[in-house]
């Protein structure tokens, strides 16, 4: 077995939780569960580690199983990377029959006319998703296994979520190859990112729970009237219940997805009398609001409720899922008032 | 929209009513459990509300209000601005001995938002006392609960020669030194 | 050992106080009181030393256990006030039941009387009707379900639920949001975003809503139900299929090997099933390789569900086994 190919298994065994690596060598499947009998689970991860790459020795693993090991530690572990959301266009209406290997087959000829020191990998999931990951080599060197690219896609949509590796360069060439093997023909970035690969699938893919309106027989809760404590009164009482409603309705009352934080940026002109000549320069003024949390769509969720905010919030914040993006840029629009908000 | 007065109701005997004004309804709630507890020989009724105008459905069937706490947390600038807005809703006669501002989340400065001296302002502006607690913590809880009450019975008129205005000047006095 | 310091303290004064008053009592007046201002003190310097211990410390205890007594006790009284209230609720809803009944004794002693009188139809109560109307309401609004679309007006334009099913069993249930006022426009929607929604919105949705809804529900439900089979396949035929089936997310391409039994010999068959009407559960191309079996199984591809083309499949293949 390769020098290197041991090392990265080590390695990526290092990067897993103890009482989890008996589990995600299981998905692996490439070792047998006799040979996974012999191991010791409870010793420290450096001896697992060593024996996991032994019993791979015995099996002559090579660069395409390491890889495979990697996918699914990324796939379990996907909220260790940054996600951003790509989407494709496409022109004509033409049905589509996406095919799987044909799909594999265009993509990796695509990034190896353009590139030959590259590893390209695939697994599919259940969901119809396609995991790709791509190690990144240049004309002269071999790939660099530890500075991977991700890819996943679900067939016949038009979003892409990538998570790039530190070698950005050979994004534009990544995403040529996406739009090729997939049939459409132009890519753009999102602005919707996140380390919750599944919260983005959500929005995207219109998942998150919407409250719609409809007749459809939904069980109707009881409002609990149960006698209070009469020394404690509550004054708001209609007001905390309309302040439920407007929130119901913004939000629907199913889980949120999971995104780490909203960015904001304004510009905006200096108006001034054009006498006085206080700043005749076309320079706008930049602002930049960044609203951070762990999980912030939840956190939005339940300002109004504990009373930190008005009750319905500001469009700007509660768009996000609807809009799909949570990079925002505010301008002014030519002419009108000064703080509407144009999405570009 | 109706102001709060103190003194167009009749009281109700040996009770005291505390009015509770401020945003975080939780902590509003945690505060007034918190003052059940309390032995006290006299009845409590503790009203809590976000804001004030209080709702004027429910205006005939309010007691007399003894006392106001208007809660600030110091971590939200809108909780002080929600108390700002609702002072404009209280009788100037309140402000004599029966109104008093409790600061909260004092435990937590350095997430603080609201500046110190906006909180001197009101209470120079208002000529009323201001309490500073952490409600989050058990101890400190009980002891302004503790606070509170000695506070409200004095408002209520239940100790015999100390009246609220007696008791207000008394703190605003022991403040400026 | 700590909390018994100060009683210790005491314990350890008043012997010595009796011991000196006995021994001298003429003059006895202040070494008592010396020794007793002597002892607290040693105390307290001794007490330092332990420095929770000191006399603010113990007070401050005093008053916690005091605060705690207290507590106790008004939490007993507000036990007790509640206890009452309850009680007192429970008398005003017996109260209530009871006159209830009566009521309703009254009522039905009346009417075994008209029923003995005359014969006319009792008259259903203005509850009865209301209760009566309000279920028929609610079977309506089941029914709409059934037929696939209902919709619900909203405060700025109709809220759509296309519910789709596929012999018999329902399935997902889809929403979409419409805009009426300046013109017809799509709110929010959560129809999968592979089904060509955009592309059929722009052909129908400002002409004919009627026509956009059918056609949009046409497709919804030809998706189940291609992804029903789907489903239906891997379940219950994994035993029979080699491999891995391979599709995609609009389910309009399935590729899979499966094993002909034919005479002692299994041929591998491997399909590739194209769906090229996005509104019809049944491909429109299944090229297989074996010529007369094939152009049979090819056929009943094409004109029956995947899961009971299976089923047959398998039923022929038994019934030739037991056929010698």
């Amino acid at each position: 077995m390769d020098e290197i190919v041991a090392e990265y298994i080590r390695r990526t065994v290092l990067k897993i939780p103890r009482d989890e690596i008996k589990t995600v060598l299981q998905k692996w499947g490439f070792l047998s569960e006799v040979q996974l009998q012999t191991i010791n689970f409870c010793q420290i991860k450096e001896n697992i580690s060593q024996d996991v790459v032994q019993l791979c020795e015995e099996n002559s693993a090579g660069i395409k199983q390491a890889a495979v090991l990697d996918i699914i530690y990324n796939h379990i572990y996907s909220n260790k990377r940054v996600w951003s959301v790509y989407q494709m266009n496409k022109t004509g209406e033409e049905m589509d029959f996406f095919d799987l290997t044909d799909f594999k087959k265009k993509f990796k000829r695509r990034l190896q006319s353009a590139l030959t020191n590259v590893t390209i990998n695939f697994r599919e999931y259940e969901d119809n998703a396609i995991w790709i990951r791509i190690a990144w080599g240049t004309p002269y060197t071999k790939p660099n296994q530890y500075k991977t690219s991700y890819v996943v896609y679900h067939s016949q949509t038009p979003y892409v979520f990538i998570s790039v590796s530190v070698l950005k360069s050979n994004l534009p060439l990544l995403c040529q190859a996406l739009v090729a093997a997939s049939n459409y023909h132009d890519i753009h970035e999102m602005e919707l990112r996140s380390h919750s690969l599944n919260s983005l699938k959500d929005i995207v893919f219109k998942r998150y729970s919407q409250n719609f309106q409809s007749y459809y027989p939904r069980p109707i809760q009881e409002r609990n009237v149960a006698p209070e404590n009469s020394r404690i009164n509550q004054e708001n009482r209609n007001e905390k219940e309309r302040i439920q409603r407007v929130n119901l309705e913004v939000f629907g009352d199913g889980p949120q997805p999971k995104l780490e934080f909203a960015r904001y940026k304004l510009e905006t002109m200096f108006k001034s009398d054009p006498q006085m000549n206080v700043l005749n320069k076309k320079e706008p003024f930049r602002c930049l609001v960044k609203f951070s949390s762990p999980h912030l769509l939840e956190s939005l969720k339940s300002l109004a409720p504990v009373g930190m905010a008005d009750a319905p919030l500001s469009p700007l914040l509660t768009c996000i899922p609807h809009k799909a993006r949570n990079y925002f840029k505010i301008k002014e629009k030519k002419g009108v008032s000064p703080r509407s908000f144009v999405s570009p | 929209m109706s102001v709060l007065r103190p003194f167009d109701k009749l009281p109700a005997l040996n009770s005291a009513i505390l009015l509770l004004v401020g945003s975080d309804e939780g902590l509003q709630q945690k505060l007034a459990e918190a003052m059940l507890r309390e032995k006290k020989s006299f009845r409590i009724n503790i009203r809590i509300a976000t804001s004030l105008p209080l709702p004027s459905e429910g205006d005939h069937l309010r007691p007399r209000i003894d006392l106001i706490a208007f809660m600030i947390d110091i971590k939200s600038k809108y909780s002080l601005r929600n108390v700002e807005a609702s002072l404009a809703y209280v009788d100037a006669s309140f402000f004599l001995g029966k109104v008093c501002f409790l600061v909260t989340g004092v435990g937590r400065l350095n997430c603080c938002s609201v500046e110190m001296s906006a909180i001197w302002k009101l209470r120079e502006v208002y000529s009323s006392p201001v309490l500073f607690c952490e409600l989050e913590l058990e101890g400190i809880r009980v002891a302004t609960a503790q606070r509170l009450l000695r506070m409200l019975e004095i408002c209520a008129g239940l100790i015999p020669g100390v009246s609220a205005l007696y008791f207000g000047s008394l703190m605003s006095r022991s403040a400026n030194f | 050992e700590e909390e018994e310091g100060p009683l210790r303290k005491k314990s350890s004064c008043f012997p010595h106080i009796a011991s000196s008053q006995g021994m001298e009592p003429g003059q006895g007046e202040l070494t008592p009181a010396f020794s007793l201002a002597g002892e607290w003190q040693g105390k307290m310097e001794e007490e330092k030393a332990y420095s929770p211990h000191g006399v603010f410390a113990h007070l401050e205890m005093l008053e916690a256990r005091a605060h705690e007594a207290d507590m106790k006790e008004e939490e007993a009284k507000q036990q007790e006030e509640k206890l009452a209230r309850l009680k007192a609720r429970v008398q005003e809803l017996t109260l209530q039941r009871d006159e209830l009944q009566a009521k309703v004794d009254l009522q039905q002693k009346r009417q075994l009387e008209k029923e003995g009188v005359a014969s006319d139809p009792a008259q259903p109560s203005a509850q009865a009707v209301l209760e009566w109307k309000i279920k028929r309401v609610k079977a309506m609004l089941q029914v709409f379900c059934l037929t696939g679309i209902s919709g619900k007006l909203t405060k700025q334009g109709v809220c759509f639920c296309i519910s789709t099913a596929y012999e018999g069993t329902c399935l997902d249930s889809y929403y979409l949001d419409l805009l009426t006022k300046p013109e017809v426009r799509i709110l929010r929607h959560s129809i999968p975003i592979f089904i060509p929604l955009e592309q059929l919105a722009k052909k129908y949705l400002q002409t004919d809503i009627r026509r956009f809804l059918s056609v949009l529900s046409n497709h919804l439900n030809a998706y189940a139900a291609r992804k029903y089979q789907a489903d239906q396949l891997q379940e219950h035929f994994s035993d029979q299929i080699e491999g891995t089936l391979q599709t995609n997310s609009l389910c309009n391409l399935l590729v899979f090997n499966y094993n002909v039994p034919n005479k002692s010999k299994t041929f591998p068959f491997n399909v590739r099933l194209l769906y090229g009407d996005l509104c019809s559960s049944i491909p429109t191309k299944a090229p297989a390789s074996l010529a007369e079996m094939a152009a049979a199984h090819s056929d009943l591809f094409c004109h029956v569900a995947l899961h009971k083309a299976f089923r047959s499949f398998s039923d022929a293949g038994q019934s030739a086994a037991g056929a010698p």
